[in-house]
């Protein structure tokens, strides 16, 4: 079929409007939050299941590759779409159907944001728990694709926990049901296979999602540590105590910088590292918590803990966490973070590898990550514009999956694997493992259209290189 | 056999005079094998795919009852022999056992370093971790602390050929790669054999306690259910039963002469089981009768709630399980009256999760099995239309082989079938039990 005949049949489901094709406009959609970058053929913005089922349809009997977006904040390529290939994305089906307060669940279109949801289910006394950092801007279907993850996943778990049943299109436009409307469903656990899957088993079209009482009382720690060795102490003692708070997360002295420099959070500007560590619960038992946290805190060598006053507090504390990213572009303009698992007590020794990474490269490593659960997030700073660095981040984030794999850990806890860690797989998996994965996919997408390319180690498409625009151009060659 | 007795020797090997524990219903498999490790699960299964025998894997055979009828000669694969504990590293509360580890054993190691995972399946002094991930089964907090598959991290299994695979791994958080953990759980062996898994854990709860209420009818009960749950002070497991099972639950002090009983259980620190008991008790000052549990009672309570759908267990009793949201806990209490072999039966209903068991502890087998069959696909079709299911755990053999006890192929079913003849193409792993006859 000639392109032109593509889009025009894409047009007639969808409208005029809602097909992409022009360069110009397509340039927002080359790009998702990892360093690589592709244009796509064109970008359609369906309205609804049939019309999403009607463009796979069509894209399925022309042979043309499908790639699901939601709001492009993906940090392993998830979103990259080769440059034949179709982009679908959600604006337009960016609805919350229906909130239960009986059955504790929300219906939702795949376009609604994250924080979106959360924000309107407290209303009704609550919540949404998995919180990606980009909760402002990333959306359900996306956090579906990913698995998403977030700071009080450590207590609630990630999306797949929060998941009961959702509408799939698959790569033919068949439209099918995983899950089911009661929490348990007969058969194959095809939803918990799907979470997670990056856009490989199909596009979910509406999401039924699992929604939990908003706690009672909420208390948010700050403590204040001499160095990074003794904030890794100290996530130990939290957890030997029998404490597993809502979230226990880790900011060092580069990021606490990097924040200070944007916003006020009330991190001293002098502290070698801080844990930020929520409880949530009955008053009595955050109250009964408190004291444990307290002394874990104290006994590990902490210069001081404080504790948010009020809401305004807390939300500063938390807005500080998680505007850190952004927040490295008034160290250097380019970041490139790697996301990376290891037992919770290899944090210690994994924080100096990076370190020792970190001097041997001449790169500088900022850490802001997931202490309680042992996830890193190890964070590059460096201007892409000098030549070799982009080389050299690779090289360093390479030493770095290795070690987390040699610590016993793993490549992504929440951020995925997709083009940026595919060729890292086999320091985790035997071929027998991905070869067990990929007949799971063979059942779902049988001609493999839908995100192909992704998760499995292939050495066709990742290609590092020296400069971010380069990089682009090399990496669908 | 001769050769699988050279492959296990043949301490590993129980000829057909000795697999009667092994009959699933009126069928017995032609020998069992026992392995010693997951190599020789392997040598096993590539043994089976060579000659076209099929396998029937069981852990502590608390559950083996559940699913059709195997369609095909075959072993059974007994998988008691790897009880091993892999790794238990408490500061990263993570455990790795083998897959016969009985839940009971898995329980106290943890527990000798206050730690805790809620698998709480029936009967856990011989129900094993394997069986439990394998069947899919949970236990009664399973509205709060979640599912089996939502502690497993990792696995290893083998499949139909012999091939030895991994998935997930050591740690909390992972998302590399495919979430095959989850496709396994509940997968019911038919698409590999369990050998080992990894489980994230948590803090053991200090604390027990539980509050049971008695109420005039199962709307006032209902009702009662719902305002609770919606309260920040919600217990972590509530439960509705009929008057039968009430009788039923061996906890002497538990009002009967009433309509169903409400139980709460709550587990934690101790500040926190107080004040949830004190208000749920509170909550419940307008009930008919009311009673506090403290502790090992329980504790006692709640595994006797657990171990409810097959204690006792009898070829001839009938158990169905019915999956269902939390609002239909009205619809579900009202099934009581439905009348089988002149019986009503049991009924224990999990308010905060939906859904629940119906039992009819009484001899259904007098029922004509043409008629039962019937009135199961009626149950299991009404179940379907207000969005669940209803699985048929325990029937007569004679009805069994009329139903398919887990209902009308769930949606999706196209792509189990696929994903069962991408795994196991000559059908040899528990072949014909599973949903659709996978």
């Amino acid at each position: 079929m000639a392109n032109s005949d593509f889009l025009d049949q894409l047009r007639a489901i969808v409208g005029d409007e809602y097909v992409i094709d022009h360069r110009e406009d397509l340039l927002v959609y080359e790009y998702d939050g990892s360093v690589d970058r592709s244009m796509p053929r064109a970008v359609v913005l369906p309205a609804n299941t049939d019309e999403v089922s009607r463009v796979m349809a069509l894209a399925y009997e022309a042979g043309i590759t499908v790639v699901g977006r939601g709001s492009g904040t993906g940090l392993s390529g998830g979103a990259i779409t080769p440059p034949d290939g179709l982009q679908v994305a959600f604006p337009r089906m960016n609805q919350i159907l229906e909130v239960d307060s009986v059955n504790r669940t929300a219906l939702v279109e795949p376009g609604v944001i994250n924080l979106d949801l959360d924000n309107y289910v407290r209303k009704f006394g609550m919540r949404y728990a998995p919180d990606p950092s980009s909760q402002r801007a990333c959306s359900l279907g996306g956090n579906i694709a990913e698995n998403a993850g977030g700071p009080h996943c450590l207590a609630y778990g990630a999306t797949t926990n929060h998941v009961i049943g959702m509408e799939v299109v698959l790569e033919d436009g068949e439209v099918v049901y995983l899950g089911g409307q009661a929490r348990e469903a007969t058969g194959y656990d095809l939803r918990g296979a799907f979470v997670g899957s990056e856009g490989t088993f199909g596009i979910a079209t509406s999401i039924l999602v699992r929604l939990l009482p908003t706690p009672e009382s909420v208390r948010t720690f700050l403590g204040i540590f001499p160095d990074i060795d003794s904030a890794c102490t100290a996530v130990s003692a939290v957890i030997g105590y029998g404490i597993v708070p809502a979230a226990l997360e880790m900011i060092d002295a580069l990021s606490i910088k990097a924040v200070q420099n944007v916003t006020d959070a009330g991190y001293p500007n002098d502290a070698g590292a801080v844990l930020l560590i929520e409880l949530e619960g009955l008053h009595e038992e955050v109250e009964e918590v408190t004291r444990d946290v307290e002394s874990a805190l104290w006994d590990t060598g902490a210069a001081d803990v404080r504790i948010a006053e009020d809401d305004a507090e807390r939300e500063r504390l938390w807005v500080g966490r998680k505007t850190a990213f952004g927040a490295f572009g008034t160290i250097a303009p380019n970041y490139y973070l790697v996301d990376g698992v290891v037992p919770r007590t290899q944090l210690t020794q994994m924080l100096r590898k990076v370190s020792e990474v970190s001097e041997r490269y001449g790169i500088t490593i900022a850490n802001v990550f997931h202490a309680g659960d042992g996830n890193l997030h190890p964070c590059m700073l460096f201007d892409a514009r000098e030549p070799g660095v982009m080389e050299s981040a690779m090289a360093a984030a390479a030493e770095l999956m290795q070690e987390c794999a040699a610590l016993g850990g793993t490549l992504s806890g929440e951020h995925g694997i997709g083009l940026e860690k595919k060729e890292f797989m086999p320091l985790v998996y035997e071929d027998e493992d991905m070869a067990a994965m990929q007949r799971v996919r063979e059942a779902f997408a049988p001609q493999n259209r839908l995100n192909p390319g992704k998760i499995f180690p292939d050495g066709s498409y990742y290609r590092p290189s020296p400069h971010p625009a380069s990089h682009t151009a090399a990496l669908y060659a | 056999m001769v050769e699988l007795d050279e492959l296990l020797g043949a301490s590993g090997v129980l000829g057909s005079d000795q697999v009667g524990d092994y009959a699933i219903g009126p069928f017995v498999p032609m020998a069992a094998a026992r392995p010693a490790d997951t190599q020789e699960v392997s040598l096993v299964l590539e043994w089976a795919h060579r000659n076209n025998v099929a396998i029937y894997p069981v852990g502590g055979g608390t559950l083996k009852h559940l699913g059709n009828p195997p369609t095909r000669p075959g072993i059974a694969l007994d998988m008691s022999r790897l009880n091993g504990m892999l790794d238990f590293q408490p500061a990263d509360l993570t455990v790795h056992v083998q897959a016969g580890m009985t839940v009971e054993d898995l329980d106290s190691a943890l527990a000798q370093d206050a730690k805790y995972v809620p698998l709480a399946p029936p009967l856990p002094g011989r129900a094993t971790v394997g069986g439990t991930l394998a069947t899919g089964i949970s236990g009664p907090l399973r509205s709060t602390y979640g599912l089996p598959r939502d502690w497993l991290i990792g696995m290893t299994v083998v499949g139909p050929d012999g091939t030895i695979s991994k998935c997930g791994g050591q740690v909390v958080k992972n998302v590399t790669g495919y979430d095959l953990n989850r496709l396994y759980t509940g997968s019911l062996g038919t698409l590999a054999v369990i050998t080992d898994a990894t489980f994230k854990i948590t803090p053991a709860p200090i604390a027990w306690a539980a509050v049971v209420a008695a109420f005039e009818s199962n709307q006032s009960a209902v009702s009662a259910c719902h305002y609770l749950l919606a309260q920040p002070y919600a217990p972590h497991a509530l439960h509705l039963l009929n008057p039968d099972a009430v009788r039923h639950l061996d906890v002497g002090q538990l009002p009967t002469g009433y309509g169903p009983a409400a139980l709460a259980v709550v587990a934690g620190r101790p500040a926190s089981v107080k004040r949830r008991t004190e208000d749920i008790a509170l909550a419940w000052l307008g009930s008919a009768s009311t009673l506090r549990i403290e502790g090992g009672e329980a504790i006692q309570l709640t595994e006797s709630l657990a171990d409810f759908p097959v204690n006792p267990i009898h070829p001839t009793s009938l158990c169905i399980r019915i999956n269902a949201q939390p609002s239909a806990l009205e619809q579900l209490m009202a099934m009581e009256t439905t009348e089988i072999a002149g019986a009503h039966p049991a009924i224990l209903a999990d308010a905060g999760f939906g859904g629940g068991r119906l039992i009819w502890w009484n001899d259904v087998s007098q029922e004509d099995p043409v008629q039962l069959a019937q009135h199961l696909r009626d149950i299991q079709a009404d179940a379907v239309a207000s969005g669940g299911s209803a699985i048929v755990e325990t029937c007569p053999p004679e009805t069994k082989a009329l139903v398919d006890v887990w209902g009308p192929d769930p949606s999706g079913m196209d792509i189990m079938r696929r994903i069962k003849r991408q795994f196991d193409p000559r059908g040899v792993l528990n072949p014909g039990r599973f949903v659709g006859g996978l």
